[in-house]
């Protein structure tokens, strides 16, 4: 490479050539297009699994965009539902796949042979909590589902999307798609400062998608060993500031559905929950959660709120309290199987 | 207002073009609002104490010149100081002060009523202080002229590149090149553009990055092995940090053809701890150095006079950091290990220039300095003094298989945290052999576009996922 040195001439003060600084521009501006040219080609190379053809996140808390990208048809028979929740509809704790809640539900669905070809989308973040519900409800539009399950529990309703924690879901970059953008709250949008410039680029390039594709995950983030018992019970935020958060929060998700998915069914579960792993306070919490969540999607006919909070043993928890084994995830199938049968029945009505 | 946010791209995109029409006092009055909004963006009553020290100091600077009565002159500096130092000292030392003594009755079961006062300490107050304090002290020391200009004071006090983390600039060296508009050359503009390209750089993708490791380690539990990596991470982040902003700072100041010193030149390869200082911060170092070591009677007065100066200097440089204990001792040890290499570069006759190239042997004094400044480090970053002593005690007394397992980082993270970190050291080495000579000389406008567009997909593609403060706004 032919390395230009500094002559003397340069450093005499002088007036600039304007046409050097175009040259220059011109410059950046062909080198950051090639490079996005480059992205594109690898980024539209890469196989992204789908929800529809992955019965879990493969990416784990990445690459909720790709995840979560609507099919171009619809088969005729084909009834959809799309699964909302945490680690709980996960189950971080095992490789297999079909242990998964949302797995087994699909199965037991299409095991009763009526015709239609049931799709359990599971679009469980680990560690999610109500904003990203709220996007993902918001997502839910394009997928025209014939039912929402949102299993979701007190605690869901008290971290912040921001400030967005290194290991966070990158389900906030849902929030700058129009599709999905049209759909929230003003005020949420300003709550969780969904309105960052390079955020926006970095959802609207593809260089922005590879750096999302590169972004190297947190530690503990893929392991499928169960996580030792915790030294001490989950103690929770503070009551009063759980309230507040938790109200804002119920307030914008019923906005989004209302405003989403209007004349669709949403089945809200309060997910089982393991008693002996919780302190009073979140206990307390947890039994707030349902008469809270009726108070505020009172006005939404479309909602139906459900408690299955006791429905799992304490000893088909794993050690950590909080999430449940496979003949949990199997319980909990069989628990949820008539509550579909019943939503999608009253529709066909 | 923070240089790796929106906000100041929006600012640049108004304060430059601007610039680039006004000539004589619109200019400096341009600068100087928009140096004021820069600093109150966070909180605006911030800048009436920028205010008032600036007043304080460009009147007593006038007076003080009409005089020549010694008494007179000494009352006005006193002035000075008792302004600068006494704002400095309620807005950041009296919680300190005041805490400290709480604890020293509650010990002694005496109960003191008085309660710390809950106030926000103002960013960079440390740092103008000081600038502005030089500019009184030189001329009492009749080594500067001031000024008839109030808005080149003004400027001078408040000039947004380094406003609020450095370099602390000199009147003599940077009033009289903003009481006229330099003239901006071709080279001024690329060297600028590249070292704030290049400092932010440092800053959001290799600093922000140590900084993500750095916090799981401190702020949870970890080994030994993540503590040791963490601290060097640290000292590299901090680094990064720091001379990331100064870089800013610089290249801010050049693009308008004004030179502001260097405050950072490879600490890491310093042969010895007081090669240490004359490579980092170097902008704090020289100020101790000429305003407080040397009126102290510096090396004049024995070697034992000498060590006992260089502590008490870097104790009060440890404080002027924090009002912290934790600051103190970190001052205390580099000045203590200064001490004792002033004492053996006494008894040994050991001379050495900055600009000496490195040889193999000097090896063993960069890994001692290194480790000096490593211990140093875990007070700054420590939570606390208690926290910083359990994690050094850790080091020595818990048993072997804390230093053989990670626990708060995974593998990767701990990888990461080495490539990133030899990277550096890496850079360290390459500007030492360059001795000096400047690293980019393309002044040819495709391959400089090519090398900006470069950086800015670099910082694009990995930034760190959190941005994170300039570690120094805080002092």
């Amino acid at each position: 490479m032919a390395v230009q040195t500094l002559s003397p001439e340069t450093h005499i003060k002088s007036t600039q050539s304007w046409g050097r600084y175009v040259i220059i521009l011109v410059a950046i501006v062909g080198f950051v297009m090639a490079a996005e040219g480059l992205a594109a080609m690898i980024y539209q190379h890469i196989e992204f699994a789908t929800s529809y053809d992955a019965p879990r996140n493969p990416n784990f808390r990445r690459g909720w965009v790709e995840y979560t990208r609507p099919p171009a048809t619809r088969e005729p028979n084909e009834r959809r539902i799309i699964l909302i929740s945490n680690s709980q509809g996960f189950l971080r704790e095992r490789p297999e796949d079909e242990f998964v809640y949302a797995s087994q539900l699909e199965m037991l669905l299409n095991q009763q042979a009526d015709g239609s070809n049931y799709q359990v989308l599971n679009w469980s973040i680990p560690g999610g909590n109500a904003p990203e519900y709220i996007l993902l409800a918001a997502r839910a539009a394009a997928h025209d589902p014939d039912m929402i399950l949102l299993v979701t529990y007190s605690q869901d309703f008290v971290e912040d999307l921001h400030p967005i924690a290194f290991y966070i879901s990158d389900a906030n970059r849902l929030g700058y798609l129009s599709d999905v953008r049209r759909y929230l709250p003003a005020e949420f949008i300003r709550q969780y400062a969904i309105n960052d410039p390079l955020a926006w680029l970095e959802a609207h390039t593809y260089l922005g998608n590879m750096r999302n594709r590169l972004e190297i995950p947190q530690n503990d983030s893929w392991t499928w060993e169960a996580r030792e018992k915790r030294d001490r019970p989950r103690g929770l935020h503070r009551f009063k500031e759980w309230i507040e958060q938790a109200e804002r929060e119920m307030q914008f998700l019923n906005d989004t559905l209302l405003a989403a998915l209007p004349d669709t069914p949403i089945v809200i579960v309060q997910t089982p929950i393991n008693d002996l792993a919780f302190t009073q306070d979140s206990l307390n919490q947890a039994e707030q959660f349902i008469p809270r969540l009726q108070a505020h999607f009172e006005s939404n006919p479309n909602v139906t709120i459900l408690n299955a909070s006791d429905i799992i043993a304490p000893e088909t928890f794993y050690p950590d309290g909080v999430h449940f084994r496979p003949e949990g995830h199997r319980q909990f199938a069989e628990w949820l199987l008539p509550v579909v049968n019943n939503t999608l029945e009253t529709i066909s009505r | 207002m923070i240089f790796n946010s929106p906000e100041f791209g929006i600012f640049a995109l108004i304060v430059f073009p601007v610039y680039a029409v006004l000539r004589g006092k619109p200019l400096r009055f341009w600068l100087v609002v928009m140096s004021y909004i820069f600093y109150g963006w966070a909180n605006p009553w911030y800048i009436l104490l920028l205010l008032g020290s600036t007043v304080l100091d460009f009147n007593i600077g006038k007076r003080m010149s009409r005089t020549d009565d010694a008494r007179r002159r000494k009352m006005l500096l006193a002035m000075s100081l008792i302004g600068n130092l006494g704002a400095l000292g309620i807005f950041k030392y009296s919680g300190f002060v005041i805490r400290s003594i709480n604890d020293i009755a509650a010990t002694i079961g005496v109960a003191f009523p008085v309660e710390p006062p809950d106030i926000l300490l103002p960013i960079g107050i440390s740092f103008y202080t000081f600038q502005t304090l030089s500019y009184t002290i030189d001329i009492y020391r009749g080594q500067l002229e001031p000024t008839d200009s109030f808005s080149a004071f003004a400027l001078y006090v408040a000039f947004f590149p380094q406003l609020v983390a450095g370099p602390i600039e000199r009147a003599t060296h940077l009033l009289h090149q903003l009481e006229e508009k330099q003239p901006t050359t071709t080279d001024d503009l690329i060297t600028g553009i590249t070292r704030v390209l290049w400092g932010l750089t440092k800053k959001i993708v290799f600093a922000d990055y140590l900084g993500i490791y750095v916090a799981t380690v401190y702020d949870g539990g970890a080994s030994n092995l993540d503590y040791l990596l963490a601290t060097y991470a640290f000292a590299f982040q901090i680094y990064l940090d720091f001379s990331g902003y100064s870089d800013i700072a610089i290249g801010l100041a050049r693009i308008m053809g004004i030179d502001l010193r260097e405050n950072f030149l490879w600490p890491y390869l310093s042969r010895n701890i007081s090669e240490f200082w004359q490579r980092w911060h170097i902008s704090l170092s020289t100020w101790l150095r000429d305003y407080l070591y040397i009126p102290l009677g510096g090396s004049r007065k024995g070697s034992a006079r000498t060590a006992a100066n260089v502590v008490i200097v870097m104790f009060l440089g440890g404080l002027w950091h924090g009002a912290d204990l934790k600051f103190a001792i970190w001052g205390l040890w580099l000045g203590l290990a200064l001490g004792v290499y002033h004492i053996y570069a006494l008894i040994f006759k050991k001379k050495f220039n900055l600009d000496d190239s490195l040889r193999w042997r000097d090896v063993i004094g960069i890994f001692i300095t290194l480790q000096t400044v490593m211990i140093s480090w875990v007070f700054f970053r420590a939570d606390s003094t208690t926290r910083a002593f359990n994690i050094l005690e850790n080091f020595v007394t818990r048993d072997l298989r804390n230093w053989t397992r990670l626990r708060a980082l995974n593998e990767e993270e701990a990888l990461l945290v080495v490539v990133l970190m030899v990277i550096t050291f890496g850079l360290h080495i390459f500007h030492r052999l360059q001795q000096g000579r400047a690293f980019l000389k393309w002044r040819h406008p495709v391959l400089v576009g090519a090398f900006w567009g470069g950086l800015i997909l670099f910082m694009f593609m990995f930034h760190a996922p959190t941005g994170e403060r300039f570690i120094y706004f805080q002092f």
